[in-house]
């Protein structure tokens, strides 16, 4: 009498490569929509002639070539590292907390970084100086300092509280509790600033990706690409993190160790760009949830490039949406991405009642 | 007998004239019948305001307190002295002439200068964002106080101060006015919605709305008259320019991600033109700001002649491309025609631009065609305007 | 005699509260393990077992004494290098989010990999191995969520064996299965022992289970001090008893009693597995089953009756026949005057 378990077969074994045709399927995707950022516009200029301007030629007016080199490709370039910073960031805080909702925005992150902003801009005293459009490249570092210190600081103090917290609900509202006390800090400074100043600062809350100049970008590029390389070191002692910090010590993780790489990748990320672009919402949780469901994967190897793809690719149809080609106005970025990123953040707390299963997407 | 006639009529002299300075002209003895307004101001340019003279008040409406408003505001100005009138119930009852007066906006301090009323000023909103050498001086003095802005105005103070009257400006956003605080707590507030006339000389001629609290309609007739001559004579020096020889302008500067530039139908699009000027936006209808990003700006603006910007802190071209690298494309830049008007700024922020311009605009024309058309001005000095180095 | 994995000396554990003095749950533990070993640990809660386990993992500071791992004092060694030596499993459910069963195995080799995490051929064969010891396979491709706790588990013990450590530690591994996962679990870790040459602790409260598989017990009373043996031997010294001296240990059968001893006798006429469970029957109604002669009344006697097994219970005045064990159990009740010696 033949046993059942042998005539069934057993399944082959899983191939644990990188599912490279996704990944290059997405850069395709991201590639497209960049080309479609540099297209579009409120000046129209024709997609044959964008492609010459690209290639070195010279376009049929002049105006075509300064508006598609020094206008739209800075702002597309970083609107891809913005979405893949945030993007990363977000995904190496919901394995830190292992909290699905962490992303640098939520908690309090973004806000801890505009803290340092605000003390850059509007802490250096009255009328005539400290206006954030005014500061050279040596400013500009002091910026992106004070924000990524900022940010880390932040991000340092959520990590130290929540360690002796366990339950998920608590850390988020002590993200929101930071975000509050920050902003409450920065009002205090906003309240002694003078009008232009406080424009300058309340515009910049909105987010944007415009405002990055090739300088700016020499600077916001590098620390970007840093902050991505670390966290692409990382996505073995991330794997390990999923199991939560007592298995991943007994698989070898060096747990301060790593939290610490882990800060300093997501701080760098968050800091950055909330210094050039504002803090801008939802892209940090979003994309990794999207990332999980469509590849059905919680694997770090293949999270973090496609998260830091996916990012760059919705933050690039989020600047276009925001942008409303064809007409003069704009929208706020922030608003685009938050009407992007509620509903996905609320598809993914109805899909699991339970929150801590919405690790699972 | 005569040192002590002689010794009297000074003492009364003295006396009259501290009474006067302390009740600044109130009426001892009403008599009824009497035409107490000999002068009676008419308006040239402005429509937004109308002013009544009957024998002992004056009844003031200001017709759009803020653009698209659909109240009016009535002032009944009762002549200090003299009974007030029945009727009108919904206008505010001001004795006139003001003694004691707090401007919250700044566009009204050079009323008050060239009214030569600025002894009656005895507060401010905020000295830091005044220019006014006058003003600064009383604030020096200890005679200034400062009670903020809009809504959030410091109301125990301005009680305390005793004030007669309060000058403000309101918007369309009812939570951010000064005046219904104001009116709660029954201090006389006007409003003057000076920005809200079509033309700049109509906006200049509110200069009379201020004076009939002061009863100094003469001196601000002759001002307007003057200035609407002069205005007139500029205009005059260009009208006759062909388009060819008329340099494009445009003005404005990127805030983050916005350029605000002016509407086609706006204050500073009417001198551009009167100064013989081709404003870039001419065909955009409004009088409001549009908010348009820096490649629709640049499209259209980047091979423009003149560039007139506003903005404080710009006192060279290096300036300029500090802040952002994209304005070196623009067309201005290399010809170096790029003008601020930040040539009046004192040393904490106040630029006389906002201030004593609005009521010489004849001054801010004659700036504008020495830019664009220097040799049918030689004598005249840039005021408001300077060139970025 | 082969070296000892992990050996202990003067320890003693416990926990330091912030402030306070350290508290000491046991001290002077003096252990070894072998490889090849199953060991047990057991002991009623509040003993400390899950401070021991821990103590002996690395997750926690010794009070006292010392822990050798392959010679070396625990404390020596990196978490790299001690990966390489001892893997746990732990009680609880973790949520491993969309992993797949293969690819949480594969973190098993964590300690083995680059950098980048990426297996090598060696490393995959390691992991088909541990898969395939646990009996697992079928699973490989399954996500972890659409697993059931038993089968969840042995996903997790995979993951410790593809660490390939001298040492498994397991931390009340069966807490949440039910009685044939449980079974089946402590039948796979006495195999994995025996055949990969591993030593195995693991703490439990089945007695029973550790009983018959434990090569060696551990047993930790309240207060200590620990006694190590056997399972048989522990039984026969008497340290069972001891150790859960509030509830009886009844020696005879490796369970315990469930009520004190009943009072009246009755003879039991009858054999084999139906007088071994008749007599349980008895007891549990309150009689008990006595060395009396089989003439004795009252007596209950087996008997088959075509093809079917009966009881006869025989008081001084009557016989009752009963067809099922439950019946006879009423019959006791009824006619049996439980006072009457």
């Amino acid at each position: 009498m033949e046993d059942i378990r042998d005539i069934a077969e057993d399944p082959p074994w899983p191939d644990s490569g990188l599912r490279w045709g996704a990944l290059i399927g997405l850069a395709m995707a991201l590639l497209g929509s960049f080309l479609l950022s540099l297209a579009m516009g409120s000046v129209s200029i024709p997609l044959a002639e964008v492609i010459a301007i690209l290639w070195g030629e010279s376009p049929e007016k002049a105006s075509w070539g300064h508006i598609v080199l020094s206008i739209r490709l800075p702002r597309a370039l970083t609107g891809i590292l913005a979405g893949a910073a945030l993007s990363v960031s977000g995904l190496q805080m919901q394995t830190l907390f292992r909290n699905p909702l962490a992303d640098p925005f939520i908690l309090g992150i973004s806000a801890g970084a505009s803290l340092g902003v605000a003390l850059v801009v509007l802490g250096t005293g009255a009328a005539s100086a400290g206006l954030l459009i005014n500061l050279g490249l040596g400013g500009h570092i002091s910026l992106v300092a004070a924000a990524v210190g900022g940010a880390a600081l932040v991000l340092g103090l959520v990590m130290a509280v929540g360690q002796r917290v366990q339950h998920a609900m608590t850390l988020l509202i002590l993200g929101l509790m930071f975000g509050y006390l920050t902003s409450a800090l920065v009002s205090v400074l906003l309240y002694f600033s003078i009008p232009e100043q406080i424009q300058t600062y309340v515009v910049w809350t909105l987010g944007s990706f415009g405002s990055v100049t090739w300088s700016q970008l020499r600077l916001l590029a590098p620390v970007i690409l840093l902050g991505l390389g670390i966290a692409h070191i990382l996505a073995k002692p991330l794997n390990a993190l999923l199991l939560g910090p007592e298995y991943a010590r007994s698989l070898g993780v060096g747990l301060r160790q790593s939290r610490g790489w882990i800060i300093v990748s997501a701080a760098l990320l968050a800091g950055a760009v909330t210094a050039y672009c504002g803090p801008i919402g939802f892209l940090g949780v979003a994309v990794p949830h999207l990332c999980r469901a469509l590849f059905r994967t919680s694997n770090h190897r293949l999270l973090l490039p496609t998260s830091a793809i996916l990012g760059a690719l919705l933050a690039l149809v989020a600047d276009l949406v925001a942008r409303l080609p064809g007409s003069q106005a704009t929208l706020p970025l922030n608003a685009v991405t938050s009407l992007i990123g509620a509903p996905v953040v609320t598809w993914i707390i109805l899909r699991r009642h339970n929150l801590r299963q919405s690790f699972s997407a | 007998m005569r040192c002590t006639n002689l010794y009297l009529s000074v003492l009364l002299l003295l006396f009259s004239f501290h009474t006067a300075q302390a009740q600044q002209n109130c009426v001892e003895t009403y008599e009824p019948g009497r035409d107490y307004f000999p002068h009676k101001t008419r308006l040239q340019h402005a429509k937004k305001f109308s002013v009544e003279y009957f024998a002992n008040y004056k009844v003031v409406t200001v017709l759009t307190p803020w653009p698209e408003a659909k109240e009016q505001l009535q002032y009944v100005l009762v002549q200090c002295g003299t009974p007030s009138p029945d009727g009108y119930p919904h206008a505010q009852r001001i004795q006139i002439p003001a003694g004691r007066v707090i401007s919250m906006s700044t566009t009204q301090l050079p009323h008050l200068d060239i009214l030569d009323a600025t002894e009656s000023l005895i507060a401010v909103s905020d000295i830091k964002t005044i220019h006014s050498p006058t003003v600064n001086r009383r604030f020096e003095a200890g005679n200034l106080a400062q009670v903020g802005h809009g809504a959030s105005v410091n109301l125990e103070l301005v009680l305390e101060l005793e004030t007669d009257l309060v000058m403000a400006t309101a918007t369309a956003q009812a939570q951010y006015n000064a005046h219904p605080v104001l009116q709660q707590a029954d201090i006389p507030v006007i409003i003057n919605a000076e920005y809200t006339e079509a033309s700049v000389l109509g906006r200049a001629e509110w200069i009379k709305f201020t004076a009939t609290f002061f009863n100094k309609e003469r001196t601000a007739e002759e001002h307007i008259n003057d200035i609407t001559a002069q205005y007139a004579a500029y205009t005059a020096l260009t009208r006759d320019l062909p388009t060819e020889q008329r340099p494009t302008v445009f003005g404005g500067a990127l805030w983050r991600d916005i350029w605000y530039i002016s509407g086609g139908k706006s204050y500073p699009a009417q001198l551009i033109e009167d100064a013989g000027g081709l404003y870039l936006w001419a065909d955009d209808d409004s009088r409001q700001s549009l908010a348009l990003d820096f490649e629709s700006v640049y499209d259209r603006a980047h091979a423009g002649d003149i560039w007139l910007t506003m903005h404080n802190q710009w006192q060279t071209r290096a300036d300029i491309v500090a802040a952002d690298e994209r304005y070196a494309g623009f067309a201005t830049y290399a010809n170096g025609r790029l003008y601020n008007a930040n040539a009046r700024l004192n040393e904490h922020g106040g630029n006389d631009y906002w201030e004593s311009s609005t009521i010489e605009p004849h001054i801010l024309l004659a700036d504008l065609i020495k830019i664009f058309h220097p040799d049918r001005l030689p004598d005249h000095q840039l005021k408001y305007y300077q060139k970025m180095k | 005699m082969t070296d000892s994995i992990l050996q202990t000396s003067g320890l003693g554990i416990g926990y330091r509260p912030k402030n306070l003095a350290p508290k000491v749950v046991a001290a002077d533990i003096d252990v070894e393990l072998f490889p090849g070993e199953l060991v047990c640990l057991l002991g009623p809660n509040g003993a400390g077992k899950s401070t021991l386990m821990r103590t002996l993992a690395g997750l926690q500071q010794p009070l006292a004494g010392a822990v050798d791992l392959i010679g070396r004092n625990l404390q020596d060694f990196s978490p790299a290098e001690l990966a390489r030596q001892l893997s746990l499993v732990l009680t609880e459910r973790i949520d491993t989010g969309n992993l797949t069963a293969y690819s949480l195995v594969a973190l098993g080799r964590y300690p083995y990999t680059g950098w980048s995490g990426r297996l090598s051929e060696a490393d995959e064969r390691v992991v088909r191995w541990a898969l395939t010891s646990v009996g697992a396979k079928a699973l490989a491709n399954r996500n972890m969520i659409e697993l059931s706790d038993g089968e969840r588990q042995k996903i997790m013990i995979a993951r410790a064996l593809a660490q390939e450590p001298k040492l498994i530690v397991l931390d009340e591994p069966t807490a949440f299965l039910d009685l044939p996962r449980r079974v089946e679990l402590m039948q796979l870790l006495r195999q994995l022992a025996r055949e990969t040459g591993r030593a195995i602790l693991l703490s439990t409260h089945d007695l029973d289970l550790a009983l018959r598989s434990a090569d060696r017990i551990w047993l930790l009373p309240i207060g200590g001090p620990l006694q190590v043996g056997a399972p048989e031997d522990l039984v026969l010294s008497g340290a069972f008893q001891q150790t859960f001296a509030e509830i009886e240990f009844e020696s005879h059968t490796g369970s315990f009693r469930l009520q004190p001893q009943p009072e009246v006798e009755i003879a039991l006429v009858g054999q084999g597995l139906q007088a071994l469970w008749t007599r349980r029957a008895m007891e549990r109604a309150g009689f008990r089953a006595g060395n009396l002669s089989a003439q004795h009344r009252p007596r209950v006697e087996i008997s088959e009756e075509q093809g079917q097994t009966t009881w006869h219970l025989k008081t001084i005045h009557q016989n009752h026949r009963c067809t099922s064990l439950y019946e006879l159990v009423q019959s006791l009740h009824d006619n049996i005057n439980q006072d009457q010696p």
